[in-house]
């Protein structure tokens, strides 16, 4: 797989009266085509500053981002029809309808009107279509900025936090839409601050934090860095998890009850070793599993302060 | 091309145009109909009209080419102001990220629809008091349409420079009040200074716009050369226009 987003040593910085603020402070990322990619942070983080920098709304930057091979900002023009975005807030003129809006969007790149039709059945919107904009709902602002994004039938689309405001069935159907998207071979790079939204729709993840890059790769990677500890439970009763936990404990693994059974400290690749050490004193297993954090506990750990100023 | 059609169309499609256009044309209708109505009481002998009772073309304009300079500004500042209120620049350059390509686009779709607006209506003006008289067209005519380029070449130049100005201050307000601090300045002070008063920009374009015979805002007749205003006033705007497509090819549009 290419990679259809890369950016090394990306900083941003503003100033203000207490010195500058380093909003993205050296972010590497990239994304590989084909594939849901979320971008995860905490509000603050630099997620949008990032996308920004991404998408040409901020020309001034050091470091270096190339979006379809083409590096930006100088070579936007060439792939500004190949990729699709919306960042923060959909931005339309609140007294013209969702349609107008689009339609003069279609026109300055000489797209068809069909084009305009078809992106607001995807998003559903086609009821509300000739309707003002200024008298849409967030949800509803929010559908017709992605779209816009589908009016250019991009491969790739970069979306900052496009979830906003919608209601569940608004979220679901987005959801169905970035898959769809997906299997149709397109990247769909999305940031969020919901992470049980990211871990349900996206193949891969990026963590940031304090304008850096803290955690990468697929969801199982990312929860497999999350294991830290392995469930094991015995037949019988507190006195058989008492025996086992002593064995363990003499091997020197640290050992904490629980109600289910014990709480072994270690990970899923020592697994084997447990049990052979359980089952040479005839304590065999009845339940071995790894306790994986999920990907808040995780994100929450890796984005803490301590973690980040390491 | 299909850039220049899509802002052709956002422009006369909004309010801040439609608007003006409304308001202008039902003061017009509302004129003619006062006209009509007091031609059906008020019989004349046009016999009685001779060539010197034909309007004068100052008066035929002078109510008018202030207010127009004036909606100028306005429409110029809010035509880009308001885009940037609704963030909608950020939308168009996620299509179009050729910046400079767009805000002269911008620019000239502006001018193009002031000046048809302009002229059209400049051209009702001028037709509904040449019709009161008996001798239509003769010399008048050309003074007509002299004055009235006049009118729409200068006021164009003042939407202009309030559009680069906006694209500076990104709001409407912003970019009029500085043009008025200007123009007040100019007209309230410097322009007491005698020597200074004829080399200062904003009231040359004035005494253009605003008083086609070339007499200044103090009542007193100064000699405007056409060609040396036009010229100044075209190199100002350039040079706003200019300092604006460099900012705005540079800044961090939102």
């Amino acid at each position: 797989m290419s990679n259809v987003i890369e950016v090394s040593g990306l900083k941003k910085s503003y100033a203000s009266r207490r010195g500058p603020i380093n909003a993205v402070d050296g972010l590497d990322l990239s994304v590989s085509s084909g594939v849901v990619h979320g971008f995860l942070g905490a509000n603050g983080s630099g997620k949008t500053t990032a996308i920004r920098s991404l998408v040409g709304q901020i020309r001034e930057y050091s470091g270096d981002i190339r979006i379809l091979g083409e590096q930006m900002p100088h070579g936007l023009p060439k792939v500004i029809d190949r990729f699709g975005a919306l960042v923060e807030a959909p931005s339309f003129f609140p007294n013209f309808s969702g349609r107008r809006n689009l339609e003069l969007l279609a026109k300055s790149r000489g797209f068809s009107k069909a084009s305009v039709v078809s992106a607001l059945e995807t998003v559903g919107l086609t009821d509300r279509a000739d309707h003002r904009f200024g008298t849409y709902s967030l949800g509803m602002k929010q559908r017709l900025g992605v779209a816009a994004v589908l009016l250019k039938d991009p491969e790739l689309l970069i979306l900052d936090e496009p979830a906003n405001g919608l209601d569940p069935p608004g979220i679901i159907a987005m959801r169905t839409l970035f898959r769809r998207l997906a299997s149709e071979g397109r990247t769909v790079f999305v940031s969020s601050h919901m992470l049980a939204e990211v871990e349900l729709s996206c193949d891969r993840v990026t963590m940031v934090a304090k304008g850096r890059m803290v955690q990468s790769g697929s969801l199982d990677e990312l929860r497999s860095l999350g294991e830290s500890s392995i469930e094991v439970s015995v037949p019988g009763g507190i006195q058989e998890h008492e025996s086992a936990a002593e064995v363990l404990r003499q091997a020197g693994f640290g050992v904490v009850h629980e109600i289910e059974g014990l709480k072994v400290a270690t990970t899923s690749d020592r697994a084997h070793e447990l049990t052979k050490l359980l089952a040479d004193r005839d304590i065999y297993v009845s339940v071995l599993r790894p306790v994986i954090q999920n990907l808040e506990e995780l994100f929450i750990g890796l984005t803490s302060e301590e973690a980040v100023s390491q | 091309m299909n850039l220049l059609l899509a802002e052709l169309r956002r422009l006369t499609s909004r309010r801040i145009f439609k608007i003006p256009v409304m308001v202008f044309f039902g003061l017009l209708t509302i004129g003619l109909i006062l006209t009509v109505v007091s031609a059906l009481f008020v019989e004349k002998d046009p016999r009685s009209l001779h060539r010197s009772e034909v309007p004068d073309i100052d008066l035929i304009f002078a109510p008018f080419n202030f207010w127009l300079a004036l909606l100028a500004v306005v429409i110029g500042s809010s035509s880009l102001g308001a885009e940037f209120g609704a963030a909608s620049l950020s939308t168009q350059l996620l299509f179009e990220p050729r910046r400079i390509r767009v805000l002269l686009t911008k620019a000239a779709a502006l001018v193009l629809c002031y000046a048809a607006f302009m002229v059209v209506f400049l051209s009702i003006i001028a037709a509904l008091n040449i019709s009161e008289v008996d001798e239509p067209g003769g010399t008048s005519w050309p003074r007509v349409i002299a004055d009235g380029s006049q009118i729409v070449g200068v006021s164009s130049l003042f939407a202009l420079i309030a559009f680069s100005i906006t694209a500076f201050t990104r709001k409407t307000a912003g970019a009029v009040f500085a043009l008025f601090g200007v123009f007040l300045t100019e007209v309230l002070f410097l322009a007491r200074f005698e020597w200074v008063r004829p080399r200062l920009p904003i009231m040359r374009l004035i005494s253009i716009v605003a008083f086609s015979s070339g007499t200044d805002t103090f009542g007193e007749s100064v000699q405007v050369d056409l060609v040396a205003a036009f010229v100044v006033g075209t190199i100002w705007t350039a040079v706003f226009l200019g300092a604006a497509t460099w900012y705005f090819s540079k800044a961090e549009i939102r």
